[in-house]
């Protein structure tokens, strides 16, 4: 026997880069979901790693549910660009007719159509048999449940109570044609982990990390960022400039910003090593009840 | 710049397991909230959980790690949950794990990815059949250093004799289960006794706490040889003449220039570049992630497996295996099964049952089936000739899983033992 020598990074690198080659290797059509955030910008640079220097075999899937961060949108435009590889859009067109809209409808109802069933449509419009998402187990205490290979149903919902053992790093990937899996390669990250990744790395993140002045309305203890003019005008005058950044992002109507002087990935790190909330904290959509991942990842959330 | 922060860490990884209630869940809830680690969003949550579900005005750790919400309910622990934390000198996932019977297969998930095993021994009770359970499931799966937390040292008043007199039942116990190591420590997972405090109501114990213990364990890779072993993932066509070889070194190490061997095809290459996005390596050691090029065209497939010339596997029709059976349908003789081993799939059925492993006492039975969660000594005959290592010396190519051909559903886990006799 001998002592292991490897860092942790490393070894996280190596174990998400094999589940990457893996689902490459035994699904027919997946695909990797991308939302411009930290975590997927960490999980595509592991991707574009896996497969050098051929480009990863398998598109990138954006849901885009219409209120993401002006910024995220652009990275998002830009990096498929600039790397050649293919990113799908979807936007689930039934929610636009609705008029759906985070500001006046329930976030957890909004959430459900534009995300849910928006990831679902385009998951079944495109038959993909495996998606991959940059989801961590340290993010939440269901996801701390959830397998590496999620097993989902034809309705695309996980059953916490019945997953299937999942030995070593060996995977059953065995579906019928309808059901499918998700994948999550960061499975075992934690936001440090991905923050001293991206620092080590030097992969390109959206700047609504990091602080400056923005404008931001307080909506019952929340921060908001006045992202756009869709933001309702009795808001929007309640604007006010603060240092703020935000430790995660989604839908600008329902993403909390927090106050930060942290203007690097290296302060950044700093911060979070101090921090007194999680990550999610700022997430409206994780903290309406208890228990509400856990019932959105049943209905077929990522 | 170079990464300054933390950048030889290394990762261990530790099972918590041990018989219902003895307070696993509680053990990881401290380890977390005295590392601070647990967020103060995160101790409101569980705080309303705990005056939901336990009708208590106090925050109950174990609520960290029993997430579902069939567990908050119950108040027990159904499935693997991890955990992470580290400390300046390492990182640590937490793998926390059922105590009751019927999840054992959940059990035996956490401990197939453990570098070591923290037993909870509750100081009223000693050793329980689940947790001779649990601790003979982790040695089969190859952990070789265990701790045994004496917990709840709190409802026995902190009593030394209480102590020693388990650490010794124990020790006899885990003298049958081979060559592990064993240390023992009295906690108090609710009150934080020795798990990241040292407590003064163990003056008779000198051992330090339990985050030293997990600090100072020595990692061993998962892997007993130290030949080349490289089971082939993916083939990365990259042009129309080209291609990678992509994948895990499983044991040892390759060298750019070095003459490999396929199996089982016999045929031999070199390699010309070992690729990476950072550049070519000379040298790719186990557990490294790699792409291998060869200086011609070669014919190789995903579960094939690169050797060094001269360093042969084992292979055979037949092989000898202990099996966790992990579904409901009891495994019988002659159904047939897919198998996936490391990177390749074949299929094969069991061709005689050896014994049967009693766990409350360790012996081996007769018999001529497995049911849910039982373990025992068979041997399976394969469709195709099978390349494998034995378990002992390499978890990767030595460890399979069952998949049933109806369900899909993930039947057993198996190691090799040896080649079977026909
Ligand atoms: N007095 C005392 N009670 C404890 C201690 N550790 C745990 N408990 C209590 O024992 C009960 C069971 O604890 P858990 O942590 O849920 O036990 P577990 O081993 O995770 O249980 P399962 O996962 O269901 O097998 C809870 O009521 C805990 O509060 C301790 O050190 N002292
Ligand atoms: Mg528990």
């Amino acid at each position: 026997m001998h002592i292991s020598s490897f860092s942790h990074l490393s070894q996280l690198e190596a174990e998400s880069i094999h589940i990457i080659r893996e689902v490459a290797a035994e699904f027919e059509n997946p695909v990797m979901l991308y939302s411009a955030g930290k975590d997927s910008s960490v999980m595509l640079h592991l991707a574009l790693k896996a497969f050098y220097p051929a480009l990863p075999p398998f598109p990138l899937l954006h849901v885009d549910t219409t209120w993401k961060f002006r910024e995220m949108i652009k990275f998002r435009d830009a990096l498929g660009a600039k790397l050649g590889i293919k990113m799908l859009v979807h936007i689930n067109q039934e929610g636009i007719k609705d008029g759906l809209n985070p500001f006046s409808h329930d976030p957890g109802h909004y959430t459900d159509v534009m995300k849910t069933v928006g990831l679902k449509q385009a998951l079944n419009h495109h038959g993909f048999d495996a998606a991959m998402g940059g989801a961590r187990r340290d993010e939440e205490r269901s996801r701390a449940k959830e397998r590496i290979f999620s097993f989902r149903n034809d309705e695309h919902m996980w059953n916490p109570s019945d997953q299937r053992p999942e030995l070593w790093n060996i995977y059953n990937t065995r579906i019928n044609p309808t059901e499918s899996i998700r994948a999550f390669p960061l499975s075992n990250w934690t936001e440090l982990d991905v923050w001293e990744y991206i620092l080590f790395k030097r992969i390109e993140v959206v700047s609504l990390y990091f602080a400056r002045a923005r404008a931001v309305v307080d909506i019952d203890g929340t921060k908001i960022l006045v992202d756009d003019e869709r933001m309702p005008t009795e808001l929007r005058k309640k604007a006010k400039e603060e240092f703020v950044r935000f430790r995660t992002l989604g839908c600008y109507p329902l993403s909390g910003a927090v106050s930060s002087t942290a203007r690097s990935v290296s302060e950044v790190i700093t911060e979070i090593k101090g921090a007194e909330n999680s990550e999610r904290q700022g997430r409206l959509i994780d903290v309406d009840s208890i228990g509400s991942m856990e019932q959105k990842k049943r209905k077929g959330y990522f | 710049m170079e990464y300054p922060l933390d950048k030889k860490k290394a990762l261990l990884r530790i099972l918590i397991c041990g018989s219902v209630d003895h307070g696993k869940s509680s053990l990881i809830g401290r380890l977390l909230y005295d590392s601070d680690v647990v967020y103060e969003d995160q101790i409101d949550a569980i705080k309303s959980e705990t005056s939901e579900f336990r009708n208590e005005n106090t925050a109950d750790l174990s609520l960290l790690v029993d997430g579902l919400q069939s567990e908050k309910e119950l108040g027990i622990t159904i499935d693997v949950a991890y955990r992470y934390f580290s400390t300046i000198r390492r990182k640590f996932i937490l793998i926390d794990t059922p105590g009751h019977e019927q999840y054992t297969r959940n059990m035996v998930t956490g401990a197939s990815n453990s570098d070591l095993a923290v037993i909870l021994i509750d100081a009223r009770c000693g050793l329980q059949p689940q947790t001779r359970r649990h601790s003979f499931i982790a040695s089969l799966l190859g952990i070789k250093k265990f701790i045994l937390a004496i917990n709840k040292m709190d409802l026995v008043g902190f009593d030394r004799e209480s102590f020693e007199k388990i650490c010794f039942d124990c020790k006899t116990f885990f003298n049958g289960l081979g060559d592990i190591e064993v240390s023992c420590i009295p906690v108090s997972a609710l009150d934080g006794d020795n798990v990241v405090t040292l407590s003064s109501k163990t003056p008779w114990f000198h051992a330090g706490t339990l985050i030293s213990m997990l600090e100072e364990a020595q990692i061993v890779s998962k892997s007993n040889t130290s030949q080349f072993r490289l089971p082939i993932q993916y083939v990365n066509h990259i042009s129309s003449n080209l291609s990678g070889f992509c994948g895990t070194v499983a044991s040892g190490f390759v060298r750019k220039g070095d003459v490999v061997r396929i199996l089982p095809s016999q045929k031999r290459g070199t390699v010309k570049a070992i690729v990476t996005y950072e550049g070519e390596l000379d040298c790719a050691t186990d557990g490294m992630a790699v792409t291998l090029i060869f200086d011609s065209e070669i014919e190789a497939s995903r579960g094939d497996i690169f050797v060094h010339e001269g360093q042969g596997m084992m292979e055979g029709r037949r092989i000898d295996c202990t099996l966790v059976w992990m579904v409901n349908n009891p495994l019988v003789a002659n159904v047939t099964y897919d198998i996936k081993i490391g990177t390749r799939i074949c299929s094969g059925k069991v061709s005689a049952f050896h014994s049967k492993i009693e766990l409350e006492n360790l012996t081996e039975q007769p018999t001529n089936e497995l049911s849910l969660n039982e373990i025992g000594q068979v041997s399976i005959d394969l469709e195709d000739l099978l390349v494998f290592d034995l378990y002992e010396e390499s978890q990767v190519l030595g460890g399979f899983i069952f998949i049933d051909r109806q369900t899909n559903e993930t039947a057993a886990a198996g190691m090799i033992t040896g080649i079977g006799k026909f």
